[in-house]
């Protein structure tokens, strides 16, 4: 299970009881006002900014990289933003609260990637690319099929990760402002059509920035709020958890969240590199002017979840103390039973127990914001992949203008909105438990090794490069599709063929091995070419010369 | 033309330098995170037992937790060494090169 798995399978599960409800004092009201009014505030401020972006959007570079004008701070925190969703705040807290140390694991290896992104990638994306990263992978090869590859294995990783947040964020929605599921889709769905399309990459970030302040402090007030019921003693923190919780002091460490030792390092391999191989997260270091604002983004950004992570581990096991033994969060009052509103309530419930309904407000807004910014950053990702790589590489090799390229992403982003409400609504009862995992694998096995190879590999050729895509998606896909979450509880049949609960790491090495194989067999005047490429790609990758003009905002 | 700038480039006697030791450097400190965190991983696949050691005697605290926690703020320290590191060390060589060579 990975965080967007915990968000999506355990909504899915949920009744609507509108969360306020669960407020023991007032047990008649049904909304949360201020809850409302911090969620209007935040669409307004998010539109007025999407306003004034829009003035500011004029070039293609504007739109897709916010002209290179965003700083490593900046870029840092819309980083964090991207990686704590909602799913993250409310479904590693849940998992923490449910299993204690097996939560935590998650946030580890969560950010873990970005060590390896600073170390491995940072720097060379920023001086190879100008939009999306297929721009990296294509660099020194035939854009026509690289290109149509890339952008086709990175629109599948955005189609699927924005189902998984569209089908949690209706669920989330419907049961804390208590409004149709449908509703709520459609809202998220036109508010992410607008950020993007009027305000582009500018818009997406600040809207993520934003989030990412809110979301941070919001959850480091909780926890500290919490962390005071305990003296901010870890250990008497600790003692009481163990001893409200079912499952004792077990819960201290890691326990039996995977099967088997395969699929938890195969989990692990996909936590990494996959987030390492995510569209939206490597199109935010082409918003940076240079190299050092591109590393300065993953301190920041490590640091901001390094901060989130701690505090969310305290507030997970601070939950099960304050919400886990209180009548007053459970349906009946019956405490051990279900939670009011569900598995994913603990950090709601305990934003509660700690300040009141003014904080439970606040942070269900937050939750909100953060759906909103994350499908945003998403829809971006999406639309460049078709306009950039797709329409302006591929059908019109390079020769469009500006104007026409940025046109055409405007629609591919309005369409991927719609495409996401439709899915969103229609996937609304399924079991989507494998979507994450499946999200993950297919961007650590399609995405992350053949854009390691371009950078690193003066072997790669075209047709090396088209096969590592297109083997590692299509075994990432199979993977799943034979593996219990698929294969058994969605078709319905008696066992898995494929016996581990995460692809990546069998559909990882071969990937790379396809790309090896078909790049030292193609003996072809073109790969000669692209082998001879590399010495002058290699060292721009190093210099970042020449630099690129960047806009001021 | 940048393809004979890049040529100059490959040719100034401090760009391999450059290049080898930000090597050195990236790929250590890779293979460090990696190392400690995949090394993690596999005791928590394999042998989970030994993670539950508690702290001190009396403790319920694991060793599990600390371990956890000094790896995230290690590995956000070593993204700030090598943010430093780089442009300290890398940056102002680079900038030397490409002024020589575009002069």
């Amino acid at each position: 299970m990975t965080p967007g798995r915990i968000l999506a399978a355990g909504a899915a599960a949920l009744g609507a009881a509108p969360l306020l409800a669960l407020a023991a004092d007032a047990p008649s009201q049904s909304m949360n006002i201020p809850a409302i009014v911090m969620f209007i505030l935040f669409v307004g401020l998010t539109l007025a900014i999407t306003y004034w972006a829009a003035k500011r959007t004029k070039t293609a570079s504007d739109y897709y990289a916010a002209g290179g004008g965003i700083t490593g701070t900046q870029n840092g925190l819309a980083i964090a933003g991207d990686i704590l969703s909602a799913a993250t705040l409310l479904g590693i807290s849940s998992l923490i609260y449910g299993k204690g140390y097996d939560g935590f694991l998650y946030c580890l290896c969560l950010i873990v990637g970005f060590p390896v992104i600073l170390f491995l990638m940072a720097e060379r994306l920023r001086n190879l690319g100008r939009y999306t990263f297929a721009d990296v992978t294509s660099f020194r090869l035939d854009p026509g099929p690289v290109r149509t590859a890339a952008a086709v294995s990175s629109l599948i990783v955005v189609i699927m990760y924005l189902i998984a947040q569209m089908v949690g964020a209706g669920q989330l929605i419907k049961l804390l402002f208590g409004i149709e599921y449908w509703v709520a889709v459609v809202l998220v769905g036109v508010l992410m059509v607008i950020y993007v399309t009027f305000g582009g990459m500018i818009a997406t970030t600040w809207v993520q920035i934003i989030k990412a302040v809110l979301l941070i402090s919001g959850g480091t007030l909780v926890a500290l709020l919490a962390f005071a019921h305990f003296g901010f003693s870890f250990e008497s923190l600790a003692a009481k958890a163990s001893e409200a919780h079912k499952d004792g002091v077990k819960i201290l460490a890691p326990g039996n969240l995977f099967a088997d030792p395969v699929s938890a390092v195969s989990f692990a391999l996909g936590m990494v590199f996959g987030t390492a191989g995510l569209p939206h997260i490597l199109m935010r270091f082409f918003t940076v002017p240079d190299a050092h604002e591109a590393r300065k983004s993953v301190f920041v950004a490590t640091g901001c979840m390094a901060v989130f992570f701690v505090m969310i581990g305290i507030m997970g096991l601070a939950a099960v103390v304050l919400v886990g033994s209180n009548p007053a969060y459970f349906e009946g009052g019956k405490v051990g039973g279900k939670l009011l509103g569900g598995g994913n309530m603990p950090a709601l419930h305990l934003a509660h127990a700690v300040g009141g309904n003014v904080l439970l407000g606040f942070m269900a807004a937050v939750a909100f914001a953060t759906i909103l910014a994350v499908v945003a950053g998403l829809a971006l990702a999406g639309a460049s992949a078709v306009s950039h790589d797709l329409y302006a590489g591929v059908i019109k090799r390079g020769k469009v203008a500006e104007g026409q390229e940025v046109k055409v992403s405007k629609i591919a982003s309005l369409a991927l909105g719609v495409l996401a409400v439709v899915l969103g609504i229609m996937f609304e009862k399924h079991n989507l438990a494998f979507l994450t995992g499946l999200t993950l694998g297919i961007a650590a096995a399609a995405n992350f090794p053949v854009l390691m190879l371009a950078m690193y590999w003066k072997g790669l050729t075209t047709r090396g490069a088209v096969a590592g895509i297109v083997v590692g998606l299509v075994s990432a896909v199979l993977f799943v599709v034979l593996s219990k979450a698929v294969w058994v509880t969605v078709l319905g049949n008696a066992n898995a063929l494929f016996p581990y609960e995460q692809p990546a790491l069998f559909a990882m090495p071969l990937a790379f091995l396809s790309a090896w194989l078909f790049s030292v067999l193609d003996t072809s005047p073109r790969a000669a070419k692209e082998r001879e490429a590399f010495e002058d790609q290699d060292v721009r990758a190093e210099t970042g010369f020449p630099g690129q003009a960047v806009a001021a905002h | 033309m940048s393809s004979a700038v890049y040529e100059q480039i490959r040719r100034n006697r401090k760009y391999p330098l450059m290049v080898a030791r930000r090597r050195r450097l990236a790929h250590s400190l890779a293979m460090v995170v990696l190392g400690l965190f995949f090394g993690f991983i596999l005791v928590v696949a394999f042998n989970p037992k030994l993670l539950a050691t508690p702290v001190s005697d009396g403790a319920v605290t694991t060793i599990a937790i600390p371990l956890g926690v000094a790896m995230i703020v290690l590995f956000w320290l070593l993204t700030g060494f090598y943010v430093m590191r780089a442009q300290r060390d890398f940056d102002s060589i680079k900038r030397e090169i490409l002024k020589e060579v575009t002069q």
